[in-house]
């Protein structure tokens, strides 16, 4: 047996093991697949929400209705939301201590290495396990600081009530598209962070998903709002085990930027690659704050993503970076949108897009300057990686400028790896599959230099997996 | 009853809101006006008929209903066919002078033999004022090794529709070169679609316009690598003026199998109007790795330091942005031969002239 195959066989075994282990359904609550009203009033009544909650619900469930599936992006006509679970929880209390956390569900979140990252660099934990937190906690010093996070649904009924009800979906308005909608009508689960004016919390709050379920949705609202002049650093990760049937993601995400605050916001998505993954992210931003958002792509079977930022204050900034690598029996449609609202606002988008074994990346942008956008600047930059000649990308930026002073840039290539670098490693002793590693991982280096440093060494092992299970 | 057109179809659509994925236009049940266009230019080695040759044309893509809707009803139909081994470097001029309330549909074959070498050029004008609607298709097969540029230009009334489209099959080692000038029109709608099926063929598309008024400009244009090293490059300039707006789709499409292709798109728009509007789409297709796509766009205003440079020389903004429309217009006139030049001074000095700075 040639050395390369001896790779080949551990990376299947170690890919399987990160993430794609299941746990039996025990003391488990769920209802019906498919979407009824009768389903989403038992949703909010398991809850104890206030009426205004019910009313957004059954709007937007009216809303989701109506509306059309997109007629452009990755086809999900597989999709049947007839065969979704919209709410599956484990008959367990959302916890503060990891002891408290049924033994398997802790087993879980132990093997995705979470308790360790939160006793080692987080000022911060939430995690959901399908569609109920199941364990929050913040250090003290940082709660001290006057920094609420929390689970949404659990200050929905505290102090911070109608400071939800004031933002609860006013970003992402269920009218926005059809998953949109359904999140509005069957949302459960998800983050509530405030940091008051003026406050720095140094160290990363982060919040984790994992749906277990074969089958189920999970429908996280994940809500924060950066008072003026603070600063925060949020990460997101999710990951789920492979199912042979279709599980949906439809979370949203709402960010407010106050003035001269800072909000960056890493996501490393690791769905299964039975997923579809329809996700919402937004962002609003004030006066001369900045949003930055970090975001990788791995997984998946289908992804719609494209985070926005709405620039609305003068002199707000937005940094996009973000990777995909669209592998076997993956379409991944990510990208971002842009919205300069307000003059001398600037944006940066850097993307590197990389396909294999027959995956399919899309790049989808918008950069939109309004009239009100005076002096703006906007430079957008993405680059995709071809690793072979099974596999597809598609690069499709969109700007609309209706204002005259601005000034809007846009580059693009795509390419394969390049031969002569490759002979030229090679011609230095190193084999042909360590080189293409080589150059792909330098081709991904500015991105992931921006993720945590223990997302962008789990971004650069993921990477090798790949590369090593391409040759031979 | 008016025919309901959805023309410019991007190929592969996007967000809806943004009202990019096409262009819906009017358009009369029976556009079938006569004109006789005046023939220029040098003709040598060409035969030319007034009957279609490429009827079995195939029309593949977004846009076969725009094809269809022409083809049903064009009133002026030709077949330029240039000789094996013919080599004619002065252009051969179409020239249609059009009437207020024209409604003329044209279709033209223009076949390349192999070997062969033509420049042809079909201009469309009307009076400055004139109403009307003309649209027009261009089927071009470019056989081995030949060459064709091939310029449109276009400056019909202020109240007219115009759409103007190519569509050309290029073979082993041909290139075909097309130039759109959508001038005039209220609606002015230009597309074109090329086809590299052979080893190192190649195809240039250029678009230049000058948005003025309450113009609306929609151009899309598509490039499709099938063949083995191919080349191509789309490039559209222009600048905007007062209330126009315009709408740009440019797509590079690399078919599987396609190895060792390359292309280039760039886009480069300079607005000179608060009130101007602008959208650009620059898609990049991509199904086979051997392959190199570019494209860039860049969109704004004048440079603050090319206009700092020139109002440090006694030069004030408008007359800076005159100095910019005058260089876009110079450029126009340097393509074309002497006559057709002409009709761009006559354009500058009865449509432009109006425009604010």
């Amino acid at each position: 047996m040639s050395d390369t195959t001896k790779k080949k066989t551990m990376v299947a075994d170690v890919d399987r093991n990160l993430y794609d282990f299941k746990k039996a359904e025990k003391d488990v609550e769920k209802l019906a697949s498919g979407l009824t009203e009768d389903i989403v009033r038992q949703i909010s009544a398991k809850k104890h929400e206030p009426n205004w909650m019910l009313e957004h619900r059954l709007k937007s469930l009216k809303i989701y209705n109506e509306l059309k599936v997109p007629n452009w992006g990755p086809d999900i006509t597989d999709l049947d939301i007839d065969n979704i679970v919209t709410y599956v929880r484990s008959k367990t209390k959302m916890a503060a201590k990891w002891d408290e956390v049924p033994a398997d569900i802790k087993d879980t979140f132990e093997r995705l290495g979470i308790p360790e990252a939160e006793r080692t660099s987080l000022a911060g934990v939430g995690a959901q396990y399908d569609s109920e937190l199941v364990y929050h906690n913040i250090q003290d010093s940082v709660a001290k600081k006057g920094v609420i996070y929390s689970g949404i649904e659990e200050a929905l009924a505290g102090p911070y009530a109608e400071m939800i009800k004031q933002h609860f979906m006013k970003l992402v308005p269920p009218s926005d598209h059809k998953f949109a909608a359904l999140h509005g009508a069957v949302w459960s689960g998800g983050s509530f962070v405030y940091v008051p004016p003026y406050t720095t919390v140094d160290i990363p709050l982060q919040s984790y998903f994992r749906l277990n379920s074969p089958g189920a949705g999970q429908f996280e609202h994940t809500l924060i709002i950066v008072d003026k002049g603070a600063y925060l650093h949020f990460i997101e990760g999710c990951s789920a085990p492979k199912y042979n049937v279709a599980n949906l993601h439809a979370g949203c995400v709402e960010l407010f930027v106050g003035e001269n605050a800072h909000l960056r916001y890493s996501t490393i998505e690791n769905w299964s690659k039975n997923m579809y993954n329809l996700n919402t992210k937004r962002a609003k931003v004030e006066r001369n704050g900045s949003m930055e958002w970090i975001s990788g792509s791995f997984g998946s079977h289908v992804s719609y993503l494209y985070p926005m930022t709405i620039l609305n204050g003068e002199y707000s900034k937005s940094e996009f970076t973000g990777i995909t690598f669209a592998g076997e029996g993956q379409n991944l449609d990510t990208g971002t949108k842009i919205l300069h609202n307000a003059p001398h606002t600037s944006s940066v988008v850097n993307t590197k897009s990389l396909s294999k074994s027959g995956g399919i990346g899309t790049f989808r942008s918008a950069v939109t300057m309004t009239e009100k956008a005076h002096k703006s600047k906007s430079s957008v930059s993405c680059q995709s990686l071809m690793l072979d000649d099974k596999s597809r990308s598609d690069t499709i930026p969109l700007m609309d400028v209706r204002c005259d002073d601005v000034n809007v840039g846009h580059e693009a290539s795509i390419g394969r790896i390049d031969d002569e670098a490759v002979f030229y490693l090679m011609s230095r002793g190193i084999n042909e599959n360590e080189a293409k590693t080589l150059i792909v991982n330098g081709f991904a280096n500015p991105i992931s230099k921006e993720l945590p440093l223990e997302y962008a060494v789990e971004m650069n092992n993921l990477i090798r997996l790949e590369m090593e299970g391409g040759i031979g | 009853m008016d025919t309901i057109l959805n023309g410019n179809n991007i190929p592969v659509l996007t967000w809806n809101h943004f009202n990019v994925n096409y262009k819906q236009i009017q358009l009369y049940n029976r556009p079938d006006d006569k004109n006789n266009p005046v023939i220029t230019g040098d003709s040598t080695g060409m035969h030319i008929k007034n009957k279609t040759s490429l009827d079995n044309f195939l029309i593949s893509g977004n846009d076969a209903k725009t094809a269809s809707y022409i083809i049903a009803n064009a009133s002026i139909t030709k077949t330029i066919t240039v000789n094996k081994d013919n080599s004619v470097e002065t252009p051969l001029i179409f020239d249609m002078t059009l009437k207020d309330n024209d409604k003329l549909t044209a279709l033209f074959d223009i076949i390349l033999e192999e070997n062969s070498h033509a420049n042809i050029i079909v201009s469309i004008s009307s009076s400055a004022n004139a109403a009307g609607q003309y649209t027009d298709l261009i089927r071009i097969h470019a056989k081995k090794n030949s060459s064709l540029t091939f310029t449109c230009l276009q400056l019909l009334g202020e109240n007219f529709l115009a759409f103007n489209n190519a569509i050309a099959y290029v073979e082993n080692d041909a290139k075909v070169t097309i130039h759109h000038m959508p001038l005039g029109g209220k609606t002015a709608l230009a597309s074109a679609l090329t086809d590299l099926h052979g080893y190192k063929a190649a195809s240039e598309i250029y678009a230049d316009y000058i948005g003025h008024s309450r113009q609306d400009i929609d151009l899309n244009y598509v490039t499709r690598h099938y063949g083995k090293k191919g080349l191509s490059e789309i490039k559209m300039t222009g600048l905007l003026l007062n209330d126009s707006k315009k709408t740009a789709r440019g797509t590079l499409d690399f078919h599987h199998g396609c190895k060792g292709s390359s292309g280039n798109e760039s886009e480069n728009v300079l607005l000179l109007s608060k009130t101007a509007k602008n959208k650009s789409v620059p898609l990049m297709l991509c199904d086979e790795d051997d392959v190199v796509g570019n494209h860039g766009a860049a969109i704004g205003a004048l440079d603050e330091e090319h206009l700092f440079y020139l109002q440090s020389r006694g030069i004030d903004e408008t007359s800076a942005r005159q100095i910019f429309l005058d260089s876009a217009i110079a450029r126009l006139k340097n393509l074309l031969p002497q006559n057709l030049a002409a009709k761009i001074d006559t354009y500058d000095k009865e449509v432009l002239c109006n425009e604010s700075l």
